[in-house]
């Protein structure tokens, strides 16, 4: 559900690599998410998306600066407490699906609700119904299409119930008719369980449809 | 469901969707697991028959004989020895369950048996009570009272030396408690040892345990134990070393799963705890396959192992394998524990995968680029280790440590060396097709060392093993022909007869040498003493390694005698040393005239004049002869003698058929040795293909734009498969010297410390050939088997690799 609650706090934020410390990919972002809000993050190719998701994600270090998530540093935090932070209230989607290759669809669906102790059997047939997977469940990710595979990444992130769902670029893998079902399909699937989006995208059409468009534009953040 | 094992399950199904590669790694394990398993359970079991043997043994105190198949065999015999004229007693021994417990009859002849007890004129109606009714028993008076409970003697007579539950009783008794009508468990043996015709003994599948205790067995086992040992634990070592390949490469397969598992949530403590059940899970399944493989093998292997041990060691036969639960348990945990050191790397690797990065073939690649320089480092370490015992090596376990530095420094130098050996076909090479062709070979060398590794460990065993074997066969066929230079030899098979026959042979022959000696103790040490006429057929032939310019006039003389190489090497002594012996008429200080090679026997041993030996054993009479006569004569005289003196056994034997007998037994002491390094051998065609097929995914993604470019799939595949074979046969030629290294480690070192004899070490080029050949067949087999695989589906594959992209 919207509220003005903040559930993710970005102050100062920067990030440098390693061989290339001079040159900031991020640069001093300060950003307050409010719960329930759904962002779109555009930019050129290279200008730093990504590495923002995945610093808020939790998967990437910062060089500078604090990311808090419901007032938890999440890098002051150890591993272990920011893989549980990710298994129980976070949520990614990738642009190359990041699905598992050994598991069925419908394994793969289960996944992360399983892991972070949400499964519900109900939710996910009805979820699968909307997606179209139904006749593809005992299939493996190699066996299907992009598409098909973006669909299972979305149901397995949405399956889990996260406060925040991070997708990065999600259609960009995908053909127009393929990124107009997922699109839908992510959105309405967001407003079902009340989830905060943050999507990093080159689609302006799928910018269009959020509540706030974000420009990461030489490492600064503008709006 | 708990994260732990949702997460364990999801690293299982990564193996859905590789059996065979699952297959193939439980596969090695267990092969590996199986040879070191097999070993440990021959070794185990061997060491309980010694201790068995010894047991019966210290109850007898004197020489007996027992079957070499069964724990009964029919008291027959012990009429047919007696006929014979050996003095012998049976015994039976077992264990009776009665209502108030267990009880270990013996059951003995006290008439046939050299008994102090029973001879003494105070225990004459003793005698009559014992085997007479009301037949008394013997027992303490603990035993007796339960005994008497039980209702099963009416008369005991206490005996409180006796330990708890053993009853002694007539041997007729004894047979129908223990319900073994006409069946004993031993002869005690009362004649001297040499008046025992062994073919006799053969024919009624017996066996002699000599006056040995166990830790006799045990000393005079040792070395070959140890051999079994080391070999099992070097297959071991080399399956372990595949794992170590398989799992690493696992790695690359799991990078993504392991990325995503990640990104969901699952902590690094879940993973790690994941796949160390994982790798629990595959050594438990691979230990339970191993042991029972193992116990297979060691079924197989033991009739070589029992022909070995009572040829070489006159040992007695090792009873059937049986697998003690401790055995499985010390099974598992070697198994557990080498797959755990095997998968550190694996697990160090999996806590540093970039969750963010997939698989990359190039960073793969310069990965093993840098760890090829690193085990280069490690290499040299093993080597200067090695140099360093080369120059100490002075007992066994020294010596296998030098042959497993030398063997693991040369392999661990192969990486290095390839990368070196292609960078040079590189430079020279002119076409931009040719570099292309030794670039791909270099960067399918990064991902292929450990398995070129594995191949070149196990030929270079198998050079080294086989040289050492075919050293030892031309030395020894050599020695047989100098020890074995009479005619004909004959063993008089009833002494009755001895003087007729001998009196008969005189008059139709140009010499009769005797055979005969005794076992004697020299410091400790179980040793024999031989007799011998200081002849001309000694002088001509007899193998000496050394000996003093006067050595037979020393003999003649009795101003010195001869010793074996073995006594010489353990008591440290050479030729022209004084030595002190204790013999029956005192003590004796000789020189040591000459020093000859005794192979085959791991007992010391001594020669001295017939005379002198006379004077210390008067009673000993030879019956083993060695006659001299024209080669052309022998046929026909055998003949005479045999229709003369019809024994149905074969009493005279010519030359040629020693000979054969004795290489015979020579040729099965080799055979496990053989087999184990043969076995070794296909674990490394093993894991050339399991590293095939891991590497097939991660090779596709090198040659798809080739593909792409117009290599038909059939040339990218005979491409692959040339390489691998290549580098395959470098790997071999590499192994050669290395081998060549090997065999001389164990001629010189290993036989020395092990058995106590040096060999001369010889260069086997036509072994070499043949061994290649064969190498070469067992790799072109596993390398085709995947290749042939993948070539239907490559078209497809390759696709596969562009649409990922």
């Amino acid at each position: 559900m919207k509220s003005n609650k903040v559930i993710f706090k970005v102050k100062n934020l920067s990030k440098s690599y390693p061989g290339n410390e001079n040159h900031y990919t991020l640069k001093d972002i300060n950003l307050n998410i409010t719960q329930g809000s759904t962002i779109a993050l555009i930019g050129e190719s290279g200008s730093g998306k990504s590495t923002f998701l995945n610093i808020l994600s939790g998967l990437e270090p910062p060089t500078r600066g604090e990311v808090k998530f419901n007032n938890v540093s999440m890098w002051n935090s150890t591993e272990k407490e920011r893989a549980l932070i990710r298994r129980n209230e976070l949520a990614i989607i990738f642009q190359s699906f990041n699905l598992i290759n050994s598991l069925t669809v419908w394994q793969n669906i289960g996944f992360h609700a399983r892991l972070s102790g949400k499964w519900d059997r109900y939710l996910a047939e009805q979820l699968i119904e909307t997606a179209g997977l139904k006749n593809l469940l005992n299939r493996y990710p190699d066996q299907i299409s992009g598409g098909e595979q973006q669909r299972v990444a979305i149901l397995r992130a949405i399956m889990a119930k996260p406060k925040v769902l991070f997708a990065d670029e999600p259609t960009g893998n995908l053909d127009d008719q393929n990124s107009k079902v997922v699109i839908k399909m992510l959105l309405d699937m967001i407003n079902s369980i009340g989830a905060t989006l943050l999507v990093a995208t080159h689609s302006k059409a799928f910018a269009s449809k959020l509540d706030i468009k974000l420009k990461l534009k030489d490492g600064k953040l503008k709006s | 469901m708990n994260s732990i094992v949702l997460t364990v399950l999801t690293i299982l199904s990564h193996w859905q969707k590789k059996p065979i590669q699952l297959v193939l790694m439980i596969l090695c394990l267990s092969v590996a697991s199986a040879l070191w398993s097999g070993v440990a359970t021959i070794n185990k079991q061997a060491k309980l028959s010694y201790d068995k043997a010894a047991s019966i043994y210290e109850i007898s105190q004197v020489p007996i004989l027992i079957s070499s198949e069964k724990d009964f065999f029919s008291d027959d015999i012990f009429s047919k020895f007696r006929k014979i004229g050996i003095l012998v007693s049976p015994v039976i021994s077992g264990t009776f369950k009665g209502n108030y417990g267990e009880y270990e009859i013996f059951g003995l002849d006290p008439i046939s048996k050299n008994s102090n007890y029973f001879d003494s004129r105070a225990n004459q109606s003793e005698l009559l009570d014992f085997i007479t009714p009301p037949y008394t028993v013997f027992a303490n008076s603990f035993t007796a009272i339960r005994a008497n409970q039980e209702g099963l003697f009416s008369e005991v007579e206490i005996n409180e030396n006796l330990a708890d539950n053993k009853i002694i009783v007539d041997i007729g008794i004894a047979q129908e408690i223990l319900n073994k009508k006409g069946l004993i468990s031993r002869l005690e043996l009362y004649s001297p040892e040499h008046d025992l015709d062994y073919t006799f003994i053969n024919e009624n599948k017996l066996t002699l345990v000599n006056s040995n205790s166990s830790s006799d067995f045990d000393q005079l086992t040792r070395s070959f134990h140890l051999n079994l040992t080391a070999f099992g634990f070097l297959a071991f070592f080399v399956g372990i070393f595949i794992f170590y390949s398989a799992i690493n490469l696992g790695i690359e397969q799991k990078r993504k799963l392991i990325g995503s598992l990640s990104v969901i949530g699952v902590s690094k403590i879940s993973l790690n705890i994941a796949i160390i059940i994982e790798l629990l899970i595959i050594a438990i399944i691979s230990g339970l396959l191993g042991t029972i493989l193992g116990y297979y093998l060691a079924t197989l292997l033991l009739p070589d192992v029992n022909s070995t041990l009572k040829g070489l060691f006159g040992v007695p036969a090792i009873d059937g394998i049986a697998l003690p639960i401790n055995l499985w348990l010390a099974n598992f945990s070697i198994v557990i524990v080498g797959v755990l050191l095997a998968s550190s790397n694996y697990l160090f690797k999996i806590n540093k995968v970039n969750i963010l990065s997939s698989a990359h073939y190039a960073s793969l690649v310069s990965q093993n680029r840098s760890n090829a320089t690193l085990l280069l480092v490690i290499g040299i370490i093993f080597l200067a280790v090695g140099i360093m015992l080369f120059i100490f090596s002075n007992n066994l376990i020294f010596s296998f440590l030098l042959m497993t530095s030398v063997l693991l420094g040369f392999t661990l130098l192969l990486p290095y060396m390839l990368m070196i050996l292609l960078d040079a076909f590189s430079f020279f090479s002119q076409s931009i097709g040719a570099k292309w062709f030794w670039s791909e070979t270099k960067s399918q060398t990064q991902l292929l060392y450990i398995a070129l590794m594995a191949i070149m460990l196990a030929f270079s065993i198998n050079i080294g093993v086989s040289g050492m074997v075919n050293s030892f066969r031309v030395t020894f066929t050599s020695w047989l022909d100098k020890r074995l230079a009479a005619e004909i030899y004959l063993k008089i098979p009833n002494p009755k007869f001895g003087p007729k026959i001998l009196e008969f042979i005189n008059l139709h022959s140009e010499t009769i040498l005797p055979i005969y000696g005794t076992n004697i103790k020299i410091k400790d040490l179980p040793a024999t003493i031989f007799a011998f006429k200081p002849h001309d057929t000694y002088r001509k032939n007899w193998p000496l390694l050394e000996c003093l310019d006067d050595c037979w006039a020393d003999i003649e003389s009795d101003m010195g005698w001869l010793i074996n190489e073995q006594f010489a090497l353990k008591l440290g002594l050479k030729v022209g040393d004084n030595f002190t012996v204790k013999l029956p008429t005192g003590l004796h200080d000789k020189k040591i005239s000459g020093i000859y090679s005794d192979y085959g026997n791991p007992k010391i041993q001594m020669m001295i004049p017939l005379n002198r030996f006379i004077s210390n054993f008067p009673k000993l009479k030879p019956r083993t002869y060695a006659v001299r006569i024209e080669e052309k004569e022998v046929d026909k005289f055998i003949d005479l003698v045999e229709k003369k003196f019809p024994f149905d056994s074969a009493w005279i034997t010519d030359q040629r058929t020693v000979k054969s007998s004795s290489l015979k037994i020579f040729e099965k002491t080799f055979t496990i040795t053989n087999s184990l390094s043969l076995l070794t051998l296909m674990i490394s065609g093993l894991a050339i293909f399991s590293t095939i097929i891991s590497i097939s995914e991660i090779r596709r993604s090198q040659l798809a734009p080739a593909w792409a470019m117009g290599f038909s799939p059939k040339i990218l595949i005979f491409q692959e498969f040339s390489r691998s074979i290549m580098l395959a046969i470098i790997a071999i030629i590499f192994a050669i010297p290395l081998g060549v290294v090997i065999s001389y480690i164990l001629t010189k070192y290993i036989n020395v410390t092990a058995f106590g004899w040096e060999l001369p070490n010889a260069i086997y080029p036509n072994d070499w050939m043949k061994l290649t050949i064969m190498s070469v067949s067992i790799i072109t087999i596993s390398l085709a088997i995947p290749l042939i695989r993948n070539s239907s589906s490559s078209a497809r594959e390759y696709l596969r690799v562009f649409n990922s992209e």
